[in-house]
């Protein structure tokens, strides 16, 4: 009778233990995570590319590595791309092509382009890319976001540009 | 008495269960802070200052001025609060960040240097951190730099 009631306990005890365990490491509060199908887009960094020179301009944190350059009543195209990977503070090396990715298949997402003054050039693209128009010399900056509906899921650090 | 042997090696089992399954949370590693007084930076050609602060009140030229399309490549050090150098190098959690409140000058900090970019003519103001990872351990003064047009420029590129 002792060996059934021990046995009955040992068996409580294990249970609650294992629902102890499961919902204490469940993951940090994944509570409002999205549904499995929402594949959520992890972004470390952006790279921008000039195909017609295959110059690239790429942020790392809070800043870029380079900056474009469009003549005065021309245009420059433009592709951007995406990392997942980041970088340590003090690795400011270029994020190696093969990690390279494009919003190409996330057709639910864009990337809207603010020109911090709007009188020195204009941006028009899409979710792959744009162009820069240069209307008057000197210098501003551009914010890259990428939205998913309305909805903010990264930002680059400002990136400085020059209307030559 | 059979019934608590039993009861000890349930326990021993949940106990070895939690620890198998327990939390793989990893600890984390803090680095310490930077104890920064002033920042120094040194033309990286010539190891000449080319601007400093002073008790990270001041700056000791003020305004700085630029040349439009100059790009000074310089190496930053920061001082602690005796004046000796604190080794950015060996520290691979702190960075130097630049902030312009203008567009014409742009900060690209580099693996042990950085670069000053004048990219256009027109005034501006800079300030520089000394970024640990998730915040700022010092923080300077605005330098007010002016940037004059390339044709304006009378000193040496």
């Amino acid at each position: 009778m002792n060996d059934v009631r021990a046995q009955s306990l040992i068996g409580r005890v294990m249970a609650a233990a294992s629902l102890i365990v499961l919902g204490a490491c469940g993951g940090g509060g994944d509570v409002a995570a999205p549904p499995p199908e929402v594949q959520r887009l992890t972004i470390a960094s952006v790279v921008v590319e000039e195909p017609a020179t295959g110059t690239v301009y790429f942020s790392h944190d809070d800043h870029w590595h380079g900056f474009p350059t469009v003549r005065t009543g021309n245009s420059s195209r433009y592709l951007v791309h995406f990392v997942k990977q980041g970088r340590s503070p003090d690795d400011h090396d270029m994020p190696p092509r093969n990690e390279w990715f494009t919003l190409a298949t996330r057709g639910d997402h864009s990337l809207p382009v603010v020109i911090e003054d709007p009188s020195r050039a204009r941006w028009l693209g899409d979710r792959l890319g744009g162009t820069l128009f240069g209307d008057a010399s000197g210098a501003s900056r551009m914010s890259l976001r990428v939205f998913r509906g309305s909805t903010t899921v990264w930002e680059a650090p400002p990136l400085n540009f020059i209307v030559r | 008495m059979r019934g608590a042997t039993l009861l000890k090696q349930g326990v021993r089992l949940v106990a070895a269960s939690c620890l198998l399954t327990a939390c793989e949370h990893p600890i984390a590693v803090v680095t310490p802070h930077a104890e920064v007084a002033d920042l120094v930076f040194s033309d990286s050609a010539s190891a000449v200052v080319f601007m400093r602060t002073t008790d990270n009140r001041a700056w000791n030229a003020s305004p700085l001025v630029l040349c439009e399309g100059d790009t000074h490549t310089l190496v930053p050090k920061p001082l602690d609060f005796r004046g000796m150098p604190v080794d950015l190098v060996s520290r691979r959690d702190l960075e130097i960040r630049g902030e312009s409140v203008q567009a014409n000058v742009v900060w690209e900090p580099l693996r042990g240097r950085g670069w000053l970019i004048a990219l256009a003519s027109g005034t501006t103001r800079v300030r520089f951190l000394v970024w640990h990872l998730t915040h700022a351990d010092l923080v300077t003064p605005w330098l007010d730099v002016q940037v004059q047009p390339r044709a304006a420029c009378t000193r040496p590129r």
